[in-house]
């Protein structure tokens, strides 16, 4: 199933999904208080943060059964939710804010999520084919000369050109300078 | 802080290292000694959270669309069952409804006030009135008779013979009313019921006026 899961097969993903989200739901709802559309949220989140550490390499193996770990990160997360809610109300999407910024292991977690904020907001802004350039190369790990194939560029050569144009507007639109529309 | 496209080339040189899978490096802290090299690997690093956040968000949303299809399958199973329990009531109130009117049409069937019958006798047919042998005045309606006899006894002059026979027996048994048990005789002979007919004119002979014995014999020897 993680291996299913780490090629990103959503049937895999969905199927943990369909399978523990009751127990999660009456569990969350039974010793957290929470409303039973709050515990279907959490679950949700807990099954991407779930995903996120089978595909980004940090859970390799389950040394426990698959239930007891999914609610070992709901724990975590309503603990988290909870102490939080204060600061600021929380939505889903930020409950995988909260999760990255912890995750990254940066001290000053405050200027990091700032910064993530920031870059999110500039990726979206940034568009194609810049975004798609980027996140090939950096995040898939696609070669240049995938890229190039699959972005029909003329050469590798080309696309890495591109790539550090890409870069340099991203960093820009992150620190709100404003941005020629150029022709990348 | 601005850097080349030397140092990105050295970043991405870090980054296809083997055993750079998976996990993405802290380059920025590894890379420190060169203030260029350490923001470039920080902008890599960013566009890298930022675009991991981004893919989680896209499977939160997957996960959130899978939930309402299944809410949907749900709500339109439960609709589908809610409609066989429908149909299945329906079923069961028209069976209802049909069994209490079969009921209501059995007993109208038995119960039912039947209208004037034919006389099967011929003799009968023709002297009728002959056999009507009680007081059909007004007068006789308002004290000489009880409302049971009076009621017996027009019911057999409209000739509904079934219900009279009933309604005389009733009086013959309870009142030993002769003028009843006479109306009765004649009523089976009516009804084509010849044999009890004459059973009951033989078995109560001796109670019979002697004109009711002689109208009876007439009818019965016809």
């Amino acid at each position: 199933m993680l291996a299913a899961i780490k090629h990103g097969d959503e049937n895999a993903l969905k199927g943990l999904y369909k399978e523990y989200r009751i127990p999660f739901i009456q569990w969350m709802t039974g010793t957290y208080r929470l409303s039973e559309e709050d515990a279907e949220d959490m679950f949700q989140n807990v099954v991407v943060i779930f995903y996120d550490q089978v595909s980004t390499g940090k859970l390799t193996e389950l040394r426990s059964s698959v239930k007891t770990y999914l609610f070992g990160i709901g724990k975590n997360l309503a603990r988290e939710s909870m102490r939080r809610q204060q600061k600021y109300p929380e939505g889903p999407s930020e409950l995988l804010i909260n999760h990255v910024v912890d995750d990254s292991g940066y001290e000053d977690k405050v200027k990091f999520e700032q910064d993530l904020r920031n870059a999110s907001r500039g990726l979206n802004l940034m568009g194609d084919p810049c975004k798609s350039i980027l996140q090939f190369f950096y995040f898939d790990r696609q070669s240049l000369e995938s890229i190039c194939t699959l972005m029909q560029y003329k050469n590798a050569e080309t696309v890495k050109v591109k790539k550090f144009k890409c870069l340099q507007r991203l960093k820009k639109l992150m620190l709100g300078e404003p941005v020629k529309e150029e022709n990348i | 802080m601005t850097y080349t496209d030397k140092h990105l080339d050295q970043i991405d040189a870090e980054l296809s290292r083997p055993g750079r899978n998976g996990d993405f490096p802290k380059l920025s802290q590894k890379l420190s000694s060169d203030p260029e090299l350490k923001a470039a690997a920080e902008d890599v690093e960013l566009l890298w959270q930022a675009t991991r956040l981004e893919r989680l968000q896209g499977k939160l949303e997957m996960l959130k669309e899978y939930e309402e299809e299944a809410k949907a399958k749900a709500e339109a199973k439960e609709d589908k069952k809610i409609q066989v329990v429908s149909m299945r009531r329906m079923r069961w109130i028209l069976s209802a409804a049909a069994g209490v009117l079969l009921l209501v049409a059995v007993g109208w069937w038995m119960f039912r006030d039947q209208g004037p019958q034919e006389i099967k006798n011929e003799y009968l047919a023709v002297h009728f009135e002959d056999y009507i042998r009680h007081d059909v005045t007004k007068g006789g309606e308002t004290g000489k008779y009880t409302v049971e006899q009076l009621r017996a006894y027009n019911t057999f002059q409209i000739k509904n013979f079934k219900k009279a026979k009933r309604l005389l027996d009733e009086q013959w048994k309870l009142n030993n009313d002769e003028l009843a048990l006479f109306y009765s005789i004649v009523s089976r002979v009516s009804l084509d019921e010849d044999a009890q007919a004459k059973d009951l004119f033989q078995n109560h002979y001796s109670t019979l006026t002697t004109e009711h014995q002689a109208l009876l014999d007439k009818l019965l020897t016809n």
